[in-house]
């Protein structure tokens, strides 16, 4: 079962182009949707939510159609941005009272916890709320209108570690019901290297990956050594590689077959998301 | 039960996990019978992901220390005592060649060995 | 649709006393010069609470709030249009109430008209011509635009304040040749009105946020 289908997804401008994008967002889990700055991650989500129409290419959320049952569709998913798109002069309880009456589903309880748990006061207007407040805010905000899927676009961005910690564990509250997915987009991988069971990797504008993270972690591998074991044949072995005058550090996408190239001559190391990131974004020799 | 999950190991973090519940269950800390929590609760309490959770419990079952019943859970398997007894005495022998190796060290005698054995099995009767 | 009005009147709360001071400014800056002022007043306080409305809307990005709510984009602009003739009517009645308030009480000695239906039906026509040029501007051009937009109408109308003062003189000396005139002029101006409509719903759907 797929929360969100995407199918040849195309939309050309005139600097950049989402190239024929199939991504699928498997429902109950937690997919990451990474790649450095402007590469088309927000172009994919404003596809998704109808703000950008595609050149060509379908997508089904929720396995319905977008943009015939867009209304039905945007009933069940909540969306949380860095970007705040609420009235700035209103206070938290007016552009409540806004918002709420749109949703069928609007669980006022639910709304309220979530404001005392975050802190928030119905008093307080959104323009005096920090960056991590209106995150909180518009977190309530999804999370009380019963939503089954997930949309978070950049949300932990110029939030706190503390605050991003108890996303994380927002998050993980909201998996424990298996009918309910995210979609997590983010350049801060350091969030998903713990709870993002699928990633999905975007650079300029084309999907690289969609895997279980844990495959995507065991199947790369950093390796690093000495320069002198490296040839044109074998670096192209790498997805990237970063030579210095001390050593080369790169990354492959196969650690069995670099294992038994190398042996015990290289060091391996797991790598990180943003190693994972860095080094396919990059791609080629990297000089340092 | 406990899970400590390190960094710093250079396991996967699935077999991390996988190593220390087997532990728990062939140690007799978790006993036939009991309920373990839902993959989707332990995947939070130790933040990894679900699909990490349920690799391990896949596992388990495969090694059939644990029992998956349908909407209910996860439970330690109590049909296999065999298999759970043959698995710890395993992890006993394990033991008793490391003990074996340090009297060595300490040059002591096979009869010396079963000598200090025997006094503090019996130390360990009388209560 | 409900919901979407009384989003417009939730934004709009704290600045409902702006529709008044509207009123009440150009009332006192009118009233006493023109003999037409009755039209100017309902047509300016309309207008700019209009563009009040949108530009507090193109200040909060609110389409790209409105768009992840579980409604169409065709039911956005249809809330926006049904707006303009509620802010038609409120300055136009309003324009009409204070103009007769102040006959009756004669404050001021003016030498005032009797006032009749025309006198409601042509400001409010003007109003609908003007929204049926600016929205289909609103929804289409991006937040700058709208800006400039928003200034280029308003220094419109004050341009225009004294060759309208002079054609409504006209038409007042005149009167309408018949009332079919008056039901041509009508039905144009609805027509033309409905016809912004869509072409506004066509513009908007299709236009990326």
């Amino acid at each position: 079962m797929n929360a969100i289908e995407l199918r040849n997804l195309t939309k050309t401008y005139p600097q950049f182009t989402v190239d024929n994008v199939s991504l699928d967002v498997k429902k109950g889990y937690i997919t990451g949707l990474i790649g450095p700055n402007g590469v088309g991650k927000s172009t994919l989500i404003k596809m998704m939510l109808g703000m950008i129409r595609p050149d060509s290419g379908s997508i089904k959320i929720l396995g319905r159609d977008m943009p015939k049952d867009e209304v039905d569709i945007k009933q069940d998913i909540g969306i949380v941005s860095d970007d705040c798109f609420y009235y700035e002069h209103l206070t938290i309880r007016d552009s409540k009272k806004m918002i709420a009456p749109f949703y069928k589903k609007w669980n006022e309880k639910k709304f309220n916890r979530y404001l005392e748990q975050f802190e928030l006061s119905p008093n307080k207007k959104i323009q005096d709320l920090s960056k991590g407040m209106k995150v909180k805010f518009s977190l309530a905000v999804a999370l009380s209108q019963e939503a089954q899927l997930l949309i978070m676009d950049e949300p932990t961005s110029g939030l706190d570690p503390v605050f991003r910690r108890e996303i994380l564990d927002l998050l993980a509250d909201i998996m424990q019901d298996e009918s309910n997915s995210i979609l997590f987009s983010t350049h801060i991988t350091t969030d998903l290297d713990q709870i993002a069971d699928y990633i999905a990797f975007i650079n300029r504008g084309k999907l690289v990956f969609n895997e279980v993270k844990d495959e995507v972690l065991e199947r790369f591998a950093i390796v690093k050594g000495d320069s002198q074991l490296l040839d044109s044949d074998i670096r192209k072995k790498f997805v990237g590689i970063r030579e210095t005058a001390v050593g080369f550090e790169g990354m492959v996408d196969n650690r069995q077959e670099a294992e038994l190239l190398f042996g015990n001559y290289v060091v391996f190391d797991k790598p990180s998301l943003e190693e994972i990131m860095y080094f396919t974004a990059k791609g080629g020799r990297i000089h340092a | 039960m406990k899970i400590i999950i390190s960094n710093a190991s250079s396991d996967p973090i699935y077999v991390q996990i996988l190593n220390q519940i087997r532990q728990s269950i062939l140690s007799g800390e978790l006993h036939a019978g009991e309920i373990l929590p839902s993959i989707r609760q332990l995947s939070k309490d130790l933040q990894v992901s679900v699909i990490t959770t349920k690799r391990v419990y896949e596992e388990l079952e495969k090694e059939k220390l644990i029992d998956s019943v349908v909407g209910k859970g996860c439970f330690v398997s109590g049909a296999n005592k065999d298999f759970i007894r043959e698995q710890r005495m395993k992890l006993l022998e394990e033991k008793m060649i490391e003990i074996i190796r340090e009297s060595k060290d300490l040059s002591m005698s096979q009869q010396d060995l079963i000598d200090h054995i025997t006094l503090l099995f019996e130390e360990e009767q009388t209560p | 649709m409900l919901n979407l009005l009384r989003k417009d009147f939730i934004a709009l709360k704290s600045s409902l006393w702006l529709g008044i001071l509207f009123l009440a400014v150009f009332s006192a800056f009118f009233i006493p010069k023109l003999s037409t002022s009755i039209h100017l007043v309902g047509i300016y306080t309309a207008f700019a609470l209009l563009n009040h409305g949108t530009m507090i809307d193109i200040k909060n990005n609110n389409h790209n709030f409105l768009l992840t709510l579980p409604i169409k984009r065709k039911h956005i602009v249809q809330a926006k249009y049904i707006t303009a003739i509620i802010y038609t009517l409120f300055g136009v009645l309003a324009s009409y109430g204070i103009h007769w308030l102040v006959k009756k009480l004669a404050i001021l000695d003016l030498n005032m008209p009797d006032y009749s239906v025309l006198d409601i039906l042509v400001p409010a026509g003007i109003v609908l011509v003007l929204t049926s040029i600016y929205l289909p501007l609103f929804y289409t051009l991006s937040k700058k635009g709208t800006s400039i937009i928003n200034v280029v109408f308003f220094l419109c109308l004050i341009a225009l304040a004294n060759p309208t003062a002079l054609f409504m003189n006209m038409i007042n000396e005149k009167g309408f040749s018949s009332d079919q005139t008056l039901f041509l002029i009508l039905t144009g101006i609805i027509l033309l009105f409905i016809a912004s409509y869509y072409l506004t719903i066509n513009l908007f759907t299709r236009k990326d946020l």
